[in-house]
């Protein structure tokens, strides 16, 4: 018998298993079960979060970007733009482009959602979010590290340091300029002179 | 295109204090020759670290610090942090630890910590140090710490 059934047949029964209306004290026991709970969440986290303030940031170049309060405000300068109540529609930000805003954004916002709970995995995981993140080119880390700078944000203006730091320590100066494109203007006297006077760095 | 020689001076130095400390010396001076621009922004580095056990020579180490501050002091800036460890051996080297304190706490000093403790190696093992008086009217001083064999004054 079982073989004759098709999906007509299983929906009517499905039907017949919800509850029915109104609720007395022997209908069956309504809710959903724990793990019911849980599925739903992790498919639609959205809709459990509280609706809280978005912020519209608006850069250079025109393009608006809409985030959270939480994640606007890891932004020191726009934290304080917030509470002096410049924020009412939009803030410009003139010297950030819609390229380097939307990593910074991408940025904080992974720093605010990380949840304190699972406190080891979380350290490691934003440790190697944080390294992905700065393996770019020279002209975006420097423009990361000028915004940084202008919006306040210290996490991101001590990793991106860190990381031209990095690329400096232990070269020597030939290898140093080449990484940088930096122009010697010493004259071959003058660079002597001052290798000379510390030679032991040199060596 | 050079990037980075463009970048203001405070945000080069907050580079520059994300190197190791221990690795101060040979670094900044490496980077000294870099171009004249580098040359400047070595010199007016901030944070002035003095260990003499990152030296081999007590000479090397002593010329160092001569050196150092007197480049700093060329520069129209306040020093942050200004950190001293040695002991003393000849009355020379004394002659330039006062000389470096007296000018850089003349330039103005906001962190300052000197460890001048004497190992028993030196023939000034129990001799007294005497402060230079400027450091009684320093102004910007926000930290300080001290480690000598006899304060005197």
């Amino acid at each position: 018998m079982l073989k004759n059934l098709n999906s007509k047949h299983i929906q009517r029964f499905s039907y017949k298993y919800l509850p029915q209306f109104p609720i007395s004290p022997n209908s069956p026991k309504l809710g959903f079960s724990r793990s019911q709970i849980a599925n739903y969440r992790s498919n639609f986290p959205t809709t459990i979060m509280s609706s809280s303030k978005t912020i519209v940031l608006r850069s250079s170049d025109g393009e608006t970007f809409e985030v959270d309060e939480a994640v606007a405000v890891e932004s020191q300068t726009i934290k304080h733009m917030i509470e002096d109540g410049c924020a009412d529609t939009s803030i410009p930000l003139p010297n950030v482009t819609s390229k380097i805003l939307s990593k910074v954004i991408e940025y904080c916002k992974k720093h605010v959602e990380t949840p304190n709970a699972d406190e080891k995995v979380a350290e490691e995981d934003l440790k190697s979010f944080d390294a992905d993140f700065v393996k770019v080119d020279q002209s975006t880390l420097f423009d990361l590290i000028l915004a940084a700078n202008y919006l306040n944000i210290k996490s991101l203006l001590d990793l991106t340091c860190q990381t031209v730091a990095d690329m400096i320590k232990g070269k020597t100066p030939e290898e140093i300029r080449k990484t940088f494109n930096i122009k010697n203007d010493f004259t071959p006297e003058e660079e002597e002179e001052v290798r000379r006077e510390n030679a032991w760095a040199f060596e | 295109m050079d990037r980075i020689s463009q970048l203001p001076d405070f945000i080069l130095h907050h580079i520059l204090s994300c190197i190791d400390s221990w690795d101060y010396p040979a670094e900044l001076l490496r980077m000294s020759v870099l171009s004249r621009n580098w040359f400047h922004l070595t010199a007016s580095f901030p944070i002035l670290d003095f260990y003499i056990d990152q030296f081999s020579s007590r000479e090397c180490f002593f010329k160092y610090v001569e050196y150092t501050t007197s480049r700093f002091c060329h520069q129209n800036v306040t020093a942050d942090e200004l950190r001293l460890v040695t002991d003393i051996w000849k009355p020379a080297e004394l002659d330039i630890v006062n000389i470096c304190l007296e000018l850089a706490l003349h330039k103005g000093v906001k962190l300052l910590e000197i460890d001048l403790t004497n190992s028993s190696e030196s023939p000034f093992a129990s001799a007294e140090y005497r402060l230079p008086n400027i450091l009684l009217s320093v102004s910007v001083l926000e930290s300080l710490s001290i480690l000598a064999f006899f304060l005197n004054g």
